[in-house]
């Protein structure tokens, strides 16, 4: 038992469980619009890439009011975040090198993600970005949309048409939404630590009409789309289970319940779609 | 909070009810494109959906051109015509449906020593003479090796 609870600890912690989402998240924009391109490369490039910058993010962070399962998890691997950050940063260098053509699109996608743990580093900079930088979790809900969503968009050459804009704000809304609830349980932290952002700014009602309306453009972008009933139902199913976290998600919740639930969250309609697909 | 989300929502989806509405002008979009990357003795086929009022498009015209990406000019003497011009084929009247455009790499190809990156932009005219917009595929390259 403790063996596996070791096992289940290493999939999550060393992030190779938000790698997996991010590939699902991938593979179902190419499933749903039949994108052709080279898909095993950016399934390899997003995978090992998601494993880098998480890995990375996560060696940076060396404080916390509270005690967690992962930061206890982290201080004591950081050797394996290291070996982690080098192989995956390796795989990454080589998938990229398939995409030369499209670098100025792979740069921005690096860019982006570079920017989002710069302000956790101990050097001039990083305190800079600490201090200017409002909006962390729009930056990341963009990010997280920029390469799961719009990256395979552009390779697949279609063009953004209206299904395609519509599917890449409904998963920004609702990777935004989930990114609400990750900043509830941050909000006296961040305010602690003088990062700003917006819920740390919103009173506690604002914020939770915040969600609301996150949520609710979620669902109109999703019932929208030009697709099939039961895909849309599909679709649905993650935006409606976070509708009704936001209560839950005030009262103290452990590790797991975010990093499984939900950032497990943000794959699930394309976890359903890939069994689905495969029965 | 949620009643207003609700009747947003509803709103939204009166809008969407009457969005479909046909027209005398062509409208054209890139359904597919067969792959991203062309390689020698390949072909690229763009699959291009219509929707057509009077359903007129058979015996009409498809313009394709190139928008070259490449920052490195081609040498002089591989620069090639970069627009196609051709009939479509005749078929029974139809509101809807798919055209694919098949374009050989011996068009994309034109710099012998480098990647060609373009895009493509593409137009039609039905027989009444009306012109679609034009619409543009993402980037797409011809690989010489």
């Amino acid at each position: 038992m403790q063996l596996l609870r070791k096992v289940f600890d290493f999939f999550i912690f060393s992030s190779l469980y938000i790698g997996i989402c991010a590939v699902i998240m991938v593979w179902q924009v190419n499933d749903l619009f039949d994108l052709s391109y080279n898909k095993p490369g950016l399934l390899l490039f997003v995978f090992s890439s998601t494993i880098c910058s998480y890995n990375f993010h996560w060696l940076l962070t060396k404080e916390a009011t509270e005690a967690s399962v992962r930061l206890q998890w982290t201080i004591r691997h950081r050797s394996l975040h290291i070996v982690l950050i080098i192989l995956s940063a390796v795989v990454a260098a080589y998938s990229g090198l398939m995409f030369m053509p499209w670098w100025p699109w792979f740069g921005l996608a690096a860019f982006l993600t570079f920017l989002y743990s710069a302000p956790k580093l101990p050097v001039k900079l990083g305190y800079l970005l600490r201090k200017i930088a409002i909006g962390k979790t729009l930056f990341l809900t963009f990010v997280w949309a920029y390469v799961t969503t719009v990256l395979p968009i552009i390779l697949g050459a279609t063009g953004f048409h209206y299904e395609q804009l519509l599917f890449c704000l409904g998963r920004f809304f609702l990777i935004y939404g989930i990114c609400i609830l990750f900043d509830l349980r941050d909000r006296e932290n961040d305010k602690a630590e003088g990062i700003r952002s917006l819920i740390t700014y919103l009173s506690e009602a604002s914020v939770l009409k915040l969600f609301y309306v996150t949520m609710g453009l979620f669902i109109i972008a999703t019932v929208l789309l030009p697709l099939p009933l039961s895909t849309k139902i599909v679709l649905l199913i993650p935006g409606i289970i976070t509708l009704t976290l936001y209560r839950p998600n005030l009262e103290k919740q452990s590790d797991y319940y975010f990093y499984v639930l939900l950032d497990g969250l943000m794959m699930l309609s394309g976890l359903i779609s890939l069994i689905m697909h495969e029965l | 909070m949620v009643k207003r989300t609700l009747t947003f929502l509803s709103l939204a989806l009166v809008f969407a009810c009457s969005k479909d509405t046909l027209e005398t002008k062509p409208t054209i979009k890139v359904k597919k494109v067969n792959s991203t990357q062309i390689v020698q003795g390949s072909l690229l086929r763009i699959t291009v959906e219509f929707s057509d009022k009077e359903g007129d498009l058979g015996a009409g015209e498809l313009t394709y051109v190139r928008n070259r990406l490449n920052i490195r000019p081609v040498p002089g003497a591989f620069d090639k015509a970069d627009t196609a011009r051709y009939p479509l084929p005749e078929f029974p009247n139809r509101e809807t449906g798919e055209i694919d455009v098949d374009i050989p790499y011996d068009f994309m190809d034109e710099d012998p020593n480098d990647n060609d990156t373009m895009s493509f932009k593409l137009m039609v005219i039905d027989r009444a003479g009306n012109k679609s917009d034009t619409i543009t595929t993402g980037q797409v390259v011809a690989m010489p090796f």
